[in-house]
């Protein structure tokens, strides 16, 4: 009891005390109650203030930081729509190739981009997110995916930096199927290309194309029409095919600058997006041969057409599939090419073949 | 030496805890005053963010709406057989009727097409409705028509074009494109509650 008393002495607390009659009672220690004038008596209301400040102000920083944080994810939402907005726009007709206006971003901004052919059938999805850099090399949380149904954008998986480069052919398969967008964001090295494609891409007038020849460095992506050379990407325009990461990816007309410009995965799904939309596009074409019929126009190609959708409804990206397509396709061209020339049921521009 | 405190002090005592337990609910009481300020506040600074977000939302939903329908009289779905620009192909467009494929392909929620220039100023109720059997004789071709409560119509002139076959007798003729004005009239669906 005394060893304790003389703790409880030292300490300054107050000490409990047991009188007679049992009866708890107090007695502050005067000697330290007049030696440490520097106690300081920590009540209940101290206690409760700080341990409820403590959690309004845990709480209030906790929702500013999430305030902040559904901030940047709104914008780089609202920055992604912005973009798909701005894609709505790109329909070339049937121009052979246009060069939309550079897309320049305030900051530098990650796109990010899925694609899926076998989601939202019968078209499948793309989607693209948008992440802006926030200080040094940090970049914020990521937006929402915004979707993206009726348009086919070739690009990398992710793009980054505050200019991307766009431009857009049409595809043909015999008819104009779609646009084919492609976006860059790196400068592309084009070594040994044949003069035609060369000439096209030229024409486009893209800020980071490059045709070096011997005397002239580029830094960049090498894309290579001939071996012998390291390469990124090889092009064989014999096979009709692309080698990039180790992948194999055929064309077949404009597809060509999808395959160069975009990652193995992108390309193949948005090519089994096209097949889809191809196989829709024959249906309407068989409806409009029926109806052209009343207007004395007759149309051989309807056998055909039953046929390429017969094998576009479930296409999945393989050599022999694709190739069959094509076959099918130059063949339905054919007999188009000969129908009367108030009766044909589609007009091309001049095919690119390289 | 100790000191023994008496009785009063401890009615004292008694008096200072009831005061400290008044303390306590006082401060509970204004602990939950300040959560509800707090939260008050909150659902308003909420509320406010997200009219703008619901605003912001449908303005780029019109936009996305405006850009796609310019864009749509080129699509293959739509364009015409010789390479003419903002020219919709009536013959394709009939077939598109049916295809409820295409409600999801394209950001309206509704697509209309008037076929001619002559049904421009009549309400839709009073337009003949294009079908496989009355085609071209009719006034608008109703693609789709998701009937979304709340809609604002963009519109954009095309030229409308369609088969047409001239007789000259003796099983002479010949097949010519017949074109006039039409216009696209697409709906986006307007949103002001997340509901």
């Amino acid at each position: 009891m005394a060893k304790l008393k003389r703790r409880y002495e030292k300490s300054g607390y107050l000490i409990p005390i047991y009188s007679n009659n049992k009866r708890a009672l107090f007695e502050r220690p005067r000697k330290n109650l007049y030696l440490n004038k520097m106690a300081f008596e920590m009540g209940f209301n101290w206690l409760f203030a700080i341990m409820a400040g403590g959690f309004i102000l845990f709480l209030a920083i906790f929702a500013a930081g999430k305030l902040i944080n559904s901030g940047s994810v709104t914008a780089n939402t609202l920055n992604a729509k912005n973009f798909v907005n701005v894609l709505e726009t790109w329909e070339a007709g049937l121009a052979a190739g246009v060069k939309p206006p550079e897309l320049k971003f305030k900051t530098n901004t990650q796109l990010y981009f899925t694609c899926s052919a076998d989601t939202d059938l019968p078209f499948g999805k793309q989607s693209v997110s948008a992440s802006d850099q926030i200080f040094n090399e940090r970049y914020s949380q990521q937006g929402y995916d915004v979707t993206i149904k009726s348009k086919y954008i070739f690009t990398e998986n992710m793009l980054e930096g505050k200019t991307f480069f766009p431009f857009s052919v049409g595809f043909f398969m015999p008819f104009k199927v779609a646009d084919l967008i492609v976006f860059s964001d790196r400068t592309y090295c084009f070594y040994d290309a044949p003069e035609q494609f060369k000439m096209d891409l030229e024409q486009l007038q893209l800020n980071n194309i490059q045709f070096p020849n011997k005397t002239t460095i580029c830094k960049g992506v090498n894309v290579c029409f001939k071996s012998g050379k390291t390469c990124d990407v090889s092009v064989s325009t014999a096979g009709k095919y692309v080698m990039k990461e180790e992948q194999r990816l055929f064309y077949d007309g404009n597809l060509i600058y999808a395959a160069i410009f975009s990652s193995p995965e992108i390309y193949k799904c948005n090519v089994e997006r096209l097949m889809k939309k191809l196989n829709q596009l024959a249906y309407i074409y068989i409806d409009k041969i029926k109806i052209i019929e009343r207007k004395n126009c007759k149309s051989n190609v309807e056998n055909k057409l039953y046929q390429i959708s017969a094998i576009t409804g479930n296409f999945t990206f393989s050599e022999p599939a694709f190739k069959n397509i094509i076959k099918i396709a130059d063949e339905i061209d054919a007999i188009n090419n000969d129908a009367d020339p108030g009766c044909k049921l589609y007009k091309n521009e001049e095919k690119n073949e390289y | 030496m100790m000191l023994i405190l008496d009785a009063n002090y401890i009615k004292m005592k008694k008096k200072m805890n009831t005061k400290a337990q008044l303390r306590i609910q006082e401060m509970a009481f204004m602990l939950v005053g300040v959560f509800l300020f707090f939260a008050l506040v909150g659902l308003i600074v909420m509320g406010i963010v997200y009219s703008g977000l619901y605003k912001t939302r449908n303005e780029l939903a019109q936009q996305k709406t405006f850009g796609a329908m310019v864009a749509l009289a080129d699509s293959p779905e739509f364009s015409c057989v010789s390479s003419k620009s903002n020219c919709i192909d009536g013959d394709k467009a009939i077939s598109l009727k049916n295809k409820t494929e295409y409600i999801k392909f394209w950001p309206f929620s509704s697509l209309r097409i008037i076929t001619r220039y002559s049904a421009f100023n009549l309400n839709y109720d009073e337009m003949i409705e294009c079908t496989n059997a009355n085609y071209p004789d009719c006034d608008v071709i109703t693609v789709y028509d998701t009937g979304a409560s709340g809609e604002i119509a963009s519109s954009n002139f095309v030229a409308f074009c369609r088969k047409e076959y001239q007789d000259f007798g003796n099983l002479q003729g010949r097949s010519y494109d017949d074109c006039e004005i039409g216009m696209i009239v697409a709906g986006t669906e307007y949103k002001n509650s997340p509901i």
